[in-house]
This record gives C-alpha cells, structure tokens and sequence, in this order.
C-alpha cells in the first residue's frame, strides 16, 4: 500500500529512519523554523492520516499494521526524522494502543532533547459522558484539529501557542456515528458486527467498538435531528451560533447519501438557529466497506474558522468552502 | 503467595487459544488445499465450545474477542488478551505490538474480566529498555485499575548471550530469569492481579526426566525460588509449547516440591494436536476429539495440580 501512495502522489515520500514513516516532500519548510506535526496510527482506514501529509497539514505519518498501533519505537522515528529547533507535537488519536505507545515515543524522543510534546484527541461523545470527555475515543472531528493546526504551523505559529490552540480546538469538537453495515474486517475476514437490517447502531467505534444503543431505521431526517440534538445536548451553541461540520462516511455509503445528510444536518441545524458551515464531507476516515456516517461539530472563532479554511495540499484532504453568505 | 484474586474464588483451571499468525500458519498447512479464510477463527470457536465448559477461564486474542466472547460457556470467566498479534515481535526490542481496535475501557462492556497482556523481557538487558518496558506495563495496569479490570501480566523471559531457549546453558539460567522476572513484576507498582510465568525449569535437562545437568532437588529449589518471588501475587503456570505430558508432570512436581500456584493456562499442550486433526478430517472430527481427548488432557492438568 505505501508503494503505491508515495508514487502515486508527489506531496509526500518514505522517510530516511523508517520507510513506514510518511514525510513530507514538495514544499517542506525549515523544522528549525515551522513547527512540525505528525501523528501515528494503525493502517486500514485510509486515506486517513497518510493522505494529510503535505502542505498546510501534517508533516509526517508514522503507519502501523492493520489496526495496531505503530510501536514506540518506530513513533520515536517518526519524531526524529521531522523535527527541528521549532519543535513539534505528535497528534494522538486517544485509543489505549496509540496513546500508551505515543507517550512512550515522546518521553524517549525527549531524552534525547528532542523537543516534542504530545497532544491526545477525541471527540466521540458516545465512549464516555461530558463529566469524562478526556476518556472519549478520537473519532473523525479530530480533523478539524490536523488541519487547524496545520494551518497555523504553516503561517509560523511558535510550538506552545499552537499546543494551546490545538487543546481549545478539541474542547469544541463533538463527533456521533451511526453504522447501518458491517464491513469485513481484514484481520478476521469476518463482518466486524451483526446487526437487523432494520436497525442502526449508534456511536459505533471505527473499528467496529460497541456503540450507545441501536435505533429502527427511519428516515435518515430523523436519524440526523437524533444525532445532532445528543451532539447540541453534548456540547450547546447558542443560537446565533455557527457550527463547522464534518459528514465522514465509513466506506460503504456514497457521496450522494453523505450530500443528502449534510444537507439534512445544515436545515437542522438552521431550525435551532445555528449556521451549519465550512463542511467537510467524503469517506475519509474509513473501515473497509461499512455503511454508516458520523457527524462533527466544532464551534469555530474566527481565527479556527480562517485556518480551517486555509488552503493546503496534500494528497486527500479537500479545499474547505465558506461564504459569508454561508 | 496469595490463592484468592479479586476475580477467581478458588484454583484456575484456564485454557489460552489466543494465538495469532503463528497457529494460522500452523493450520493453513495442516489443511493444505483444503485451507479456508475462516479457518483460524474456526479452530477458536471449536477449543471455546468444547473447553470453556469445563474451565474456570479462557483467553482469547483481540482479534478475534468479540467474535469468541458471546460464545464461552457461562461459567467461564472471560480472559482478552491485549495485543495485537501475540507471536508478531519484529524489533530487537521485543517490544508487544498493541491492538487500535480494542480499548481497555471496553473490556467491562465485553464481558472480560481479566486482561492478559505478555512481554518479552530480558532481565540482563539494557535497564533503559527493561525501563521502558516497566513504564509500558505500568501504563496497561493503570489503565486496567481505572476500567476495574484485573490484569494479568505475563513476562516470557529470554537472555541475549543465550539465544537457543532449549540449550543446556539456557535450562540452566532459566531458574534465575524467571525469578528475576516474577520478583520484578510483583512489584505493587505494576498494578499486576496475576502473574502468569513459565515453568522455570527445563525437564529435558533434570535428572532422572532428562540428561543430568540438573538435579532433582535443584529443580524443586528453582521452582520454590521462582514462586516464592511473586510475594503476594498469585501465579499460573503457563505451558509455554511443552507437550500434554511435559506439562501434566510439571505440574505435579511443583506442587511435590510445595509451589502453591493459583492454577494454570494452558493452550499448546492441550490443543496442539488437534491442529493436525482439523487439518486432515476437518472442524467436526476436530470438536469430537476435543470433547474427548481435549477434555480428558483438561481434566488431567487438574488433577496434577489439585
């Protein structure tokens, strides 16, 4: 799979410590001068993370086995073959794997003076109650922070602001999923759930965890004003509020339905007074070919606003759109 | 030695299928042309179906929980290994590979009571590794004490002068790292419920079993030792690929010499034969040989323990 991503897209190459490490190519700034940002994970829901590597985004991608989190070590590679006197951060989507081998990689890499500090993501408001919400799983809002702070990296932000900044990101990032069908997980060859055709698992994990309960396939109207009322009750925007959105499929759902979903998330979220805008919509983050969506929000400042707009070029991560008139 | 855990009342009689690509392998070429994709998670469900009855628990491997937990006889306490691929240890670290798709918190939810997590570790080697490897297992047990999960720690040990496990000279140092190994993870801090060790001699090479590098009364010394080093911590023997009878008599002789273990695991020793089995005659002649044979070799192990 590597082979192929890094011949296929000039944004990005092997690295020089570990060929299962992906930098940067084209474009890459100064380390001593841009703070650098990377993050490691378990392969098999492409084209996240590999496919953010380029400009304006990630700066490098530490790739494990198929759903197993990439050793501290070859973490630890990672760290070292990107950063610089600037420093950097390693993004940790909060999973007990990654998290227990990311903390590892950074205390290592700060034995050696590297500097390096480690920033846990999650947002998926089914794995634990608001009281918890730093036990919560990292799901696909954690995207809204790859790319704001990429963004702010790439303008020049210093490392400690852009620490700060990536924690005040997280703390406005709600994401719910619903999965209609399993998809055959590449491990087992075996279907990662079972469920009635005429039911919908909620909050289900991207690798298939246990979700917060099923509901009877309805209208997908109905379906997204149940999701975006627990996301609101999770996290409220006052009325008059603007809600950045992310609609990811999981593999098996088409960009027509995913449309027809935002566009159904964008009127709901107009009826509690509240601007759905900036959306972010495709199969991103994906599990072989499950049926299913999740909805992010993020209530934007302007400034996260701007940055998540920001243009950038990587091999997967699209140009995000926002009008005024939005 | 404690023989009480938060979660076991009384002796473990436990069976462990939880292996990985390596008794894939073993299968793909025991069927041969007959091979099937599902073949792995197949064996698994037969050894959980015809032993999780007669256990007090199984353990089974993360890829394949979910799918093996709704099937354990309800008597039988629930085991979840926490890594990715138990037998894939690519670095010179021999560092576990961790699993992304299981978290411990959702250990509860599935049921598990008790995680397992294994290491390979050298208690010659470097101390700046053997710290990393102290602070990974640390991280796991914290993370089992916030989950209200018991953890179970399996050290395997291994020396790097010594890197032939069935050599002379490695039978004879196995005594020590076993100790060394059980007496370090004992300690409190590891938040270890249960220890899970190798029998810390090599019976090819006591006297009176094998040739005569080791006396009998060294043997009982090595085994006393080991276990006394685990303080309060209780231990199951692990059967570590030994066979059936190897096993069964290893047992027995650690509790002549006076080794109160809370029990065992066994995989290989009692379904290893069966590999060749569901290779040649297929899944069912596989689960009736383990309704009887496999049963019998359960039985046996607790009798030698008993």
């Amino acid at each position: 799979m590597l082979d192929g991503f890094v011949s296929a897209y000039p944004q990005v190459k092997r690295g020089v410590l570990d060929p299962r490490v992906i930098v940067r190519d084209a474009n890459a700034k100064n380390p001593d001068e841009k703070v650098t940002l990377l993050i490691g994970n378990g392969s098999g829901h492409e084209p996240i993370a590999m496919g953010f590597v380029g400009q304006g985004l990630l700066d490098a991608n530490v790739v494990g086995d198929v759903f197993a989190a990439p050793s501290a070590d070859l973490i630890l590679d990672g760290i070292a073959e990107v950063t610089g006197k600037a420093g950097s951060i390693l993004l940790i989507s909060q999973h007990s794997g990654d998290m227990i081998n990311g903390r590892g990689a950074t205390m290592m890499a700060q034995d050696e003076g590297i500097k390096v500090l480690p920033l846990p993501m999650y947002d998926d408001i089914s794995a634990a109650p608001p009281e918890r919400k730093h036990d919560r799983r990292g799901a696909p809002g954690t995207m809204f922070i790859y790319k704001i702070l990429g963004a702010a990296a790439e303008a020049g932000m210093a490392l400690e602001p852009l620490f700060a900044l990536g924690e005040a990101v997280r703390d406005r990032i709600v994401t719910l999923a619903a999965a209609v069908s399993p998809g055959v997980s590449p491990l087992t060859g075996k279907p990662m759930f079972t469920l009635p055709e005429d039911e919908i698992f909620l909050g289900m994990g991207v690798h298939g965890e246990p979700g917060v309960g099923r509901v009877k396939v309805g209208p997908v109207k109905d379906l997204v004003r149940l999701m975006v009322d627990k996301l609101l009750a999770d996290r409220p925007i006052a009325k008059g509020g603007r809600a950045c959105v992310i609609i990811n499929g999981m593999g098996g759902t088409t960009m027509m339905e995913q449309l027809t979903i935002w566009n159904e998330t964008r009127a709901y979220l107009g009826e509690q007074g509240i601007a759905g805008i900036a959306p972010m919509i495709g199969s991103y983050v994906t599990t072989q070919e499950m049926g299913g969506f999740s909805i992010s929000l993020m209530e934007p400042t302007e400034e996260m606003l701007s940055l998540w707009c920001a243009p950038s070029d990587t091999p997967a991560f699209p140009n995000i759109q926002f009008s005024q008139e939005d | 030695m404690s023989l009480e855990t938060p979660v076991f009342e009384g002796p473990v009689y436990g069976v462990a299928v939880d292996q990985g690509s390596g008794l894939e392998a073993a299968i793909r070429e025991a069927r041969g042309a007959s091979a099937r994709e599902d073949d792995l998670l197949t064996f698994k469900r037969i050894v959980v179906e015809t032993l999780s009855p007669e256990a007090t628990t199984l353990l089974v491997d993360s890829t394949f929980g979910r799918e093996l937990l709704p099937s354990y006889d309800a008597a039988c306490t629930k085991m979840l290994a926490f890594e990715a691929d138990v037998y894939k240890i690519t670095d010179e670290e021999r560092i576990t590979a961790l699993p992304e798709n299981l978290e411990v918190s959702d250990f509860p939810g599935l049921g598990a009571k008790v995680l397992k997590f294994f290491l390979y570790y050298g208690p010659n080697d470097p101390a700046e590794l053997n710290q990393r490897k102290f602070d990974l297992v640390a991280d796991v047990g914290q993370r089992c004490r916030d989950a209200g999960v018991s953890f179970l720690f399996e050290p395997i040990v291994y020396d790097r002068d010594l890197p032939d496990g069935t050599s002379k000279e490695f039978a004879m140092a196995k005594p020590e790292l076993v100790r060394a190994a059980t007496k370090s993870f004992a300690d409190p801090r590891f938040g270890v419920d249960i220890l899970k060790v190798e029998i810390p001699v090599n019976f090819n090479y006591v006297d009176g079993v094998g040739s005569s590098v080791m006396t009998h009364a060294a043997a009982e010394e090595a085994f006393l030792a080991a276990a006394e080093a685990a303080g309060d911590i209780p231990l199951l023997y692990l059967s570590a690929g030994v066979t059936y009878e190897q096993f069964r008599d290893a047992l027995a002789f650690g509790k002549a010499a006076g080794v109160k273990a809370l029990g065992f695991m066994c995989g290989r020793a009692i379904w290893s034969d069966a590999i060749g089995i569901y290779g040649a005659s297929g899944p069912e002649a596989m689960a009736e040989w383990m309704q009887s044979t496999g049963r019998e070799r359960l039985s046996g192990l607790k009798a030698a323990i008993a």
